[in-house]
């Protein structure tokens, strides 16, 4: 990997972790003694506008509720896990994106369509499975297009700044 | 060659859409599925900035799908808050209502603290401070996840790679 490639792949992988600490963010408060305060409620806002956040359907680590729902949870963390892996993982994906995209949603899109319809209940196990398929799946598409976005943008900036410096001499 | 198509116009269209999921009362809550409202948002302002493109332009980076991505996610927010506080002005809280009424049903064991933060929410006004605080909050989360449906629609819509032909096997001459 270049050497910008290697710091945008690393920005990607601190901030998908960071995303990830604001969701453990009351667990790890309480972990460390501390009743839940300024910070868990921070974690609990910032989330709020993107997950329903529902008590009967998040998990409890150490005592705290989550900052968002099991399926969420499963999606952001294993998007983490598809950052992470995603070298070994190479050659793995459909070639087609459209046939990648649904082979991560379809899993997902039917557990929920199938609770809806009240043919199968989805509980913690199906949601967390599906939702951590989707969310790895993403993680393997994603990563190498975002640093590829951001070598494009290198590009085009260090173009733009050469084109400047040339007009000036 | 032609230069590329303009950003702005498909990003402030994604923008707009981005927006108005996000702030209709019930519309909104395709954002519970992490934020499909806003993802979808990004991904089609890639798509209107796509249909912008010449047969004689440069081709579409992912740069550019995630520049425009991340575009819609800022214009989504500005909007999208705005337009969620002239709801709340004409319609009341009517979300919060409902969502407290549905715990009601549900006969949720909640701690009275919960319950009372609930009825607050629902009931109270947003305060400037609070106003400001979801602003902030909804520019860093729909930037993000704008720029990750830039990022799909790149994925989607990217150029085919050409081809390229193997040159063909040299002559040789047969006796």
């Amino acid at each position: 990997m270049e050497r910008h490639a290697r710091t945008y792949y690393v920005l990607l992988l601190t901030g998908a972790f960071l995303w990830c600490v604001l969701i453990f963010l009351p667990s790890i408060e309480t972990f460390a003694g501390h009743s839940p305060g300024e910070a868990s409620s921070f974690s609990y806002r910032v989330f709020s506008s993107i997950c329903h956040q529902q008590h009967s359907r998040s998990f409890e680590v150490a005592g705290a509720r989550l900052a968002v729902c099991s399926r969420c949870t499963a999606i952001y963390v294993s998007f983490l896990f598809g950052i992470i892996f995603w070298r070994g993982f190479r050659g793995t994906i459909p070639s087609s994106p459209p046939l990648a995209w649904a082979t991560a949603l379809l899993p997902m899109l039917a557990d929920v369509a199938l609770d809806m319809l009240g043919i199968h209940g989805s509980d913690y196990v199906t949601r967390s499975l599906t939702g951590g398929w989707f969310g790895l799946i993403s993680g393997l598409i994603l990563t190498p297009l975002f640093v590829k976005a951001c070598s494009d943008l290198h590009s085009a900036l260090s173009h733009q700044q050469g084109m400047r410096y040339a007009a000036k001499t | 060659m032609q230069p590329k198509p303009d950003k702005f116009v498909p990003a402030l269209y994604g923008g707009i859409i981005m927006a108005l999921i996000s702030s209709i009362p019930f519309v909104n809550l395709i954002n519970c599925f992490c934020c499909a409202g806003v993802l979808l948002g990004g991904f089609l302002a890639v798509f209107f900035y796509k249909n912008n493109f010449m047969p004689d332009s440069p081709p579409l980076n992912a740069g550019d799908c995630m520049v425009v991505g991340l575009f819609a996610g800022c214009i989504g927010a500005l909007l999208g808050s705005m337009l969620s506080i002239l709801f709340v002005a004409a319609f009341g809280n009517v979300m919060g209502d409902f969502i407290l009424r549905m715990f009601h049903q549900m006969n949720l064991n909640l701690p009275d603290q919960s319950w009372k933060t609930l009825e607050d929410a629902a009931e109270k006004p947003m305060g400037a401070v609070n106003i400001v605080i979801q602003l902030f909050t909804n520019l860093v989360v729909y930037d993000i996840f704008g720029l990750l449906g830039g990022l799909i629609g790149y994925s989607i819509y990217k150029p085919k790679h050409l081809v390229m032909m193997p040159p063909p096997p040299p002559a040789t001459s047969q006796s």
